[in-house]
């Protein structure tokens, strides 16, 4: 028999998880190790599919945790046997603390920020030349276009910052992961602040009506679970 | 005709709320066995999520797919032979 | 000794946008670049090498081609060169189609993730 791991915390996730049904309907447990305590449900198969119930219940167990003291969450799908979590829980205690130490008392706050595709430019005059010549031309105007997006994301990510001084206390941000999507931020930010941060937030979309936002949160902090920068 | 309407709207927000659930349970997170990490110089550089693929955890094209069956739709099958 | 109660939370994340559609357009995309699976049977593990060593040139084409573009606006190569330059990157970029084509991989296939640096291509 396997173990599903949800999250982890240390003396201070003495949370009743019990009471709320975990994957394949399995009820949560604590089991605690050097100074930590896991949150797992017994599981029966090596490993899981990404289903929506799969996914909604993992979720659904880390956030009965985050509602009252901030875990360290696993990535979905994080199935082991009992000893390996021992042994996990054993030797990388130190880092785990201070991961938890990282965390503790804020939450995750995500924000995705897309362009809309502005009509493309009028076709450029094609340049004499043979096809291999047009080709490179071709490529060039797209790069250009490429340069344009990077400053414009470098752009927004800069005033994203300002927007939002001294209200997260670290930001993940990664520029332009997709194609339309000019940023995708992850903020860290404590509860206390939570009401503050929206309402910057809430400013700082009504300043820039040509982007458009997706706002989310809370979530528990799996963008800060590793320990480099 | 309004009801249509609302029943997509509701479906547009629904799968969003998980696509957006996905992007954080996926690829992040702790990970316990089976991570190859390569770094350079104290860097981390390369992951690859082996738990991810041991665990044979489906793209989100299967959970996408799935919500398409609707909710009579059983799980698809898992391809065979994946590596353990 | 439990240290004070962090302030509570409401249990569903709150998701706020005007623009779902859009907004889970892009995020269908970014979740098609997970990590491929390494499967074991014959034909799945050829697939898995065809998608790692496309990724590997494809990334290499599109440096060429950015090169190629700074020496043709760098001026110091004659008309000729560049119309043989852009002949043959042209070509290589349509043998990258049919390979592509060959081993069923599209564009957003040819993908690698590279953890916090982001993704190869």
């Amino acid at each position: 028999m396997n173990l599903y791991a949800y999250c982890l915390g240390d003396e201070a996730t003495a949370v009743a998880v019990g009471d709320v049904a975990g994957v394949a309907g399995a009820r949560p447990r604590l089991v605690a190790r050097a100074g930590l305590t896991a949150v797992v449900s017994e599981y029966g198969e090596e490993r899981i599919a990404v289903t929506r119930e799969g996914v909604l219940a993992h979720e659904r167990v880390v956030r009965r945790v985050l509602a009252e003291t901030t875990p360290l969450p696993f990535r979905f799908g994080t199935i082991v046997s009992e000893a390996r979590l021992e042994s996990y829980l054993d030797t990388q205690q130190a880092k785990l603390k201070a991961q938890l130490a990282r965390v503790r008392g804020a939450v995750e706050m995500s924000v995705k920020i897309i362009w809309n595709r502005e009509a493309a430019g009028a076709g450029a005059e094609e340049p004499a030349g043979g096809s291999g010549t047009r080709f490179l031309m071709k490529k060039r105007r797209e790069l250009l276009g490429e340069g344009e997006a990077e400053g414009r994301a470098a752009e927004v990510d800069a005033w994203l910052g300002r927007a939002l001084e001294g209200l997260a206390r670290e930001s993940l941000v990664s520029l332009r992961p997709s194609e339309n999507l000019i940023l995708a931020a992850a903020h860290l930010v404590e509860r206390g602040l939570l009401a503050d941060y929206r309402r910057a937030l809430g400013r700082a979309r009504t300043e820039r009506p040509e982007l458009h936002f997706l706002t989310s949160g809370a979530w528990p902090p799996y963008s800060f679970t590793r320990v480099d920068p | 005709m309004a009801d249509k309407e609302l029943e997509q709207l509701l479906d547009e927000e629904s799968e969003l709320s998980l696509l957006e659930t996905l992007d954080h349970v996926l690829n992040r997170g702790l990970v316990i066995a089976g991570e190859i990490t390569i770094s350079v110089a104290n860097i981390d550089l390369i992951f690859l999520g082996l738990n991810i693929l041991a665990s044979s955890v489906e793209t989100a094209h299967e959970v996408l797919r799935e919500r398409e069956k609707g909710p009579a739709g059983g799980q698809p099958d898992g391809p065979e032979g994946e590596l353990e | 000794m439990k240290p004070s109660p962090e302030v509570p939370l409401p249990v569903e994340p709150e998701i706020n946008t005007l623009h779902a559609a859009e907004f889970a357009r892009e995020l269908r995309r970014v979740s098609e670049t997970l990590p491929p699976r390494i499967n074991i049977d014959a034909q799945s593990v050829e697939q898995g090498l065809a998608k790692l060593v496309l990724t590997l040139i494809e990334f290499i084409r599109r440096l060429l081609e950015k090169q190629a573009v700074r020496r043709m606006e760098g001026g110091d190569l004659a008309p000729e060169q560049i119309e043989e330059l852009g002949l043959a990157l042209m070509k290589l970029e349509e043998k990258m189609r049919e390979l592509k084509a060959q081993f069923g991989l599209a564009e957003e296939d040819l993908n690698l993730d590279l953890g916090p640096i982001g993704r190869l291509i």
